[in-house]
């Protein structure tokens, strides 16, 4: 009798912690390796290695602190963060965030644009999408597919500049999510 | 098995004791505090000199040649005026203590121990370590003048952040920015480490600590925040700068703004005779519309200081973040004023001090 309860309490432990979210989804490990792949690939811009991290929710907390919580509550499964630089003492910092769901990518993007100073959209970019000035450069924030994109461009004397680079990078970032199929032209 | 076998009364709490048990043993439940220890009571004043609610504020475009266009601790101070915002920082104690020198203002802002020599008087700088806006090398140095001006020796000034890490941010500008001979602690090393302590409601529990902090060793406790926005009440700057003092995670493990309002009441913050937090600045130089990381995107040229935590922080919200930034805070803002026993506080503003010419 006391075994028969013992399973179906361990039974209900297992689904309350499944209805609770408690068992996250499985990051997708490949997608995130070819985003920092498609990254590396564009032309002028260098990796530096010592900015690369990979991160679930926990991680997150260790290197933006309370700043995770926002990401934490949209459902954040796993991301990595790298760093770039290129001439003229431009840096970029590029988060690349697996959120499980379109739905759930699109819901950061938006929570983004709400909270912006300025969001402005990105030209030729689709409209999960915009930029956000800071001082010496911008930041974009974009969606695709269930991934979400923010880049920090710093190092520009001119937003313009920054603008058009995180365009850049965000191209190869959605070609990447949305390949071309094969004998597209 | 026997269909009719009920759950006993003594099994099931016998089950519900130990599950409690293991939530708590695991931090998922809020530890019941046995005592109640708070630095704060109603009407409790930080410095008998000092109004709690005066808070002085200087905006000077000249303390900057221009704006930074990378955010490393090289980009972020090397347009930054050293003098100028020195003579400011002066300009300000004046104004805070209402005494017509510099040398007369620190003296009346910084208080001791009645049974120590300012050279045997232990202070610690909370700096916020967090993301890419930093306090000012500048600002930073300003208040370790002052200290060793009063006679602290240098070696007893500790430049801390328990969470965000002032090592490496800080320790090279030692000597070269920063009054020689200053010490900056890696997390808080050189502080004790962290120890369990006390804090009152709202959010009454035992929390992690910077030891020195919590068990007295640290006589003056100063307070050096930046502006910067966060999701709890809008906004980070000297009350929340302690999570780093206090162990930030109870913030987001439900605790919220009642954990920052209840560790800013803590005896490690306010206990002490005199009272150990003494001095809190805003540097808003550059300052974050968002945040708690990231780059700044707004340009307020501003310094601000007082007293008083929860007046520092609510002026600058409502007079600085929300006018010249365009911020928007949530109406639990004002609960960091009435938390402490104020009303009537809405039309609090600051008192501007005007760069020296």
């Amino acid at each position: 009798m006391k075994q028969s309860w013992g399973v179906v309490g361990l039974a209900w432990a297992f689904l309350c912690i499944c209805a609770s979210g408690s068992i996250a989804a499985r990051p997708d490990s490949l997608k995130l390796n070819a985003y920092r792949s498609a990254v590396d690939s564009v032309a002028g811009w260098n990796e530096q290695r010592d900015g690369f991290h990979s991160f679930g929710t926990r991680e997150l907390y260790e290197l933006i602190d309370g700043g995770a919580v926002e990401y934490e509550k949209p459902g954040l499964v796993a991301g990595i963060v790298m760093e770039l630089t290129a001439s003229g003492n431009r840096s970029v910092k590029i988060y690349i965030e697996d959120f499980g769901t379109q739905a759930r990518a699109q819901a950061m993007e938006k929570t983004k644009r709400k909270t912006a100073s300025d969001p402005k959209p990105l030209p030729g970019a689709p409209k999960n999408s915009f930029t956000d000035e800071v001082i010496g450069g911008c930041v974009a924030y974009a969606s695709s597919g269930n991934f979400y994109f923010e880049l920090v461009l710093t190092g520009y004397e001119k937003l313009e500049k920054s603008v058009e680079d995180a365009g850049s990078f965000l191209g190869v970032l959605y070609d990447k999510t949305n390949p071309k199929p094969v004998g597209h032209r | 098995m026997k269909k009719s076998d009920p759950i006993s009364r003594r099994n099931f709490l016998s089950s519900a004791a130990t599950g409690a048990g293991t939530l708590l043993a695991a931090g998922a439940l809020p530890v019941l505090a046995t005592e109640e220890k708070s630095g704060w009571f109603d009407k409790k004043q930080i410095n008998p000199n000092i109004d709690n609610l005066r808070v002085v504020s200087c905006c000077d475009p000249k303390m900057i040649s221009a704006d930074p266009r990378k955010w490393d601790m090289a980009s972020q101070n090397a347009p930054v005026i050293a003098e100028r915002v020195q003579a400011n920082m002066d300009a300000l104690a004046c104004g805070l203590a209402q005494k017509k020198t510099a040398h007369e203002a620190w003296g009346s802002i910084f208080r001791k121990p009645a049974s120590k020599e300012w050279q045997d008087v232990k202070v610690a700088i909370k700096l916020n370590c967090l993301g890419d806006n930093h306090p000012r090398v500048a600002v930073v140095n300003s208040v370790c003048r002052a200290l060793v001006s009063l006679g602290i020796a240098p070696g007893n000034i500790v430049l801390y952040d328990g969470v965000g890490n002032a090592g490496p941010l800080y320790r090279s500008l030692v000597g070269s920015g920063i009054v020689s001979g200053v010490a900056v602690s890696d997390k808080n090393e050189l502080l004790g480490g962290t120890t369990s302590t006390q804090v009152p409601k709202p959010h009454a529990g035992s929390f992690k600590c910077t030891a020195a902090i919590a068990n007295g060793t640290i006589d003056i406790l100063v307070n050096i925040a930046v502006n910067k926005g966060t999701p709890i009440a809008g906004m980070t700057m000297t009350m929340k700068n302690h999570a780093g003092t206090f162990e930030p995670m109870p913030i987001h493990l439900g605790g919220g703004l009642n954990y920052i309002i209840a560790f800013s009441k803590s005896e490690a913050l306010l206990g002490g005779d005199p009272v150990r937090q003494q001095l809190c600045i805003v540097d808003s130089i550059w300052a974050n519309t968002g945040g708690p990381f990231g780059v700044p995107n707004k340009r307020p040229c501003m310094l601000a200081m007082g007293a008083f935590s929860p007046a520092v922080d609510y002026v600058m919200a409502r007079r600085v973040r929300e006018p010249l930034m365009g911020c928007k805070h949530p109406p639990e803002l004002s609960k960091i004023m009435s938390e402490f026993g104020y009303a009537n506080f809405e039309t609090l503003d600051m008192v501007k001090v005007e760069p020296p010419a």
